[in-house]
């Protein structure tokens, strides 16, 4: 076999670079210490999806609180308009969002997950 | 796969891209650390942590290096902040002198080398107890064949530090492969 030449005698008494390039080449390819797994490309392709699901839940939360936070917005400055002019029935108004605040911050709450699980399942069935 | 289109499929959420890309570059990215770090444990987490930031980055990437010389800058980093953490084996990554770096390859006793293949094991051996970032240099121009330009931009040696310890380097191990042989010659 070629590569199972005998040195020999005949050896010489330097190595050219090239020689000396595919000792290198062959020794380092040869190396047995470093060991890819056979599963590592397929166990990072579920590590990036799980990315993907992270990224995706956290925009789409992100998306939906500044909705409704613009939502928010609107609706403290329309309470602020009511109470700087007090018209009439201002004051009804306002001790009904009192009365019922806790309800109406639980309504919202659940109205901002429907519209996160709506999200959801628009991806899922690919129709956003 | 074009490298731009494997950069935009990953871009738009393809995963299967991805594996394409970890399956291209793993070879690269395990012989950097792996040249750096000794636990085989060590390296695979390295090595996952490097592709998970590839990932994360590539939005980042501006296409101004080759995207191996890039992904060979983040898996040298990874490995040197993996070593500076552990705060081991930092004297490894010391530059030696001449005399030092010697001695460390230097085999009182050579052993009878008679063929090609014997030869290899022989430089396989002296490569393993060269330091670290000279096995990574080897590593990066005779494996990944990369110019000096990209080893430089991974590991962020000047170009003639570079050529320095390469020719220090393959001048080690011509050596020693030569103290053998002669030996070899002298002994038949």
């Amino acid at each position: 076999m070629k590569n199972d030449t005998q040195a020999s005698k005949k050896a010489t008494n330097d190595f050219s670079e090239m020689e000396m390039d595919a000792f290198i080449q062959e020794a380092l390819k040869t190396d047995s210490f470093i060991s890819i797994p056979d599963d590592f490309a397929d166990k990072l392709e579920k590590k990036a999806n799980q990315l993907n699901k992270q990224r995706y839940w956290l925009e789409e939360f992100f998306k939906q609180f500044i909705l409704w936070m613009g939502t928010m917005i609107i609706l403290v400055v329309a309470i602020g308009i009511v109470w700087y002019y007090k018209p009439e029935n201002a004051w009804t108004f306002i001790s009904f969002l009192q009365d019922f605040k806790w309800i109406l911050i639980i309504g919202f709450a659940f109205l901002f997950f429907i519209q996160l699980a709506d999200s959801w399942l628009m991806k899922k069935l690919n129709l956003s | 796969m074009d490298e731009n289109q494997l950069i935009l499929q990953i871009l738009s959420g393809n995963t299967h891209a991805f594996r394409f890309l970890v399956k291209k570059y793993e070879r690269l990215v395990f012989y950097i650390a792996g040249r750096l770090i000794h636990q085989q444990a060590d390296v695979e987490d390295i090595c996952q942590d490097v592709f998970i930031k590839v990932y994360k980055k590539l939005p980042e990437f501006r296409k101004e290096a080759k995207l191996s010389t890039w992904i060979g800058t983040i898996a040298y980093r990874e490995s040197i902040d993996f070593l500076k953490k552990k705060g081991l084996e930092m004297e490894d990554l010391k530059v030696l002198k001449e005399q030092e770096l010697a001695s460390l390859i230097d085999t009182n006793h050579p052993e009878q080398i008679q063929t090609q293949t014997e030869r290899i094991e022989l430089v396989k051996a002296l490569i393993s107890k060269l330091p670290p970032l000279y096995r990574t240099l080897l590593s990066l121009y005779h494996i990944e064949e990369m110019t000096y330009k990209e080893i430089t931009e991974i590991t962020q040696l000047p170009e003639g530090t570079l050529k320095s310890y390469l020719h220090r380097a393959r001048q080690l191990l011509k050596t020693q492969l030569l103290k053998h042989t002669q030996f070899v010659e002298e002994w038949i």
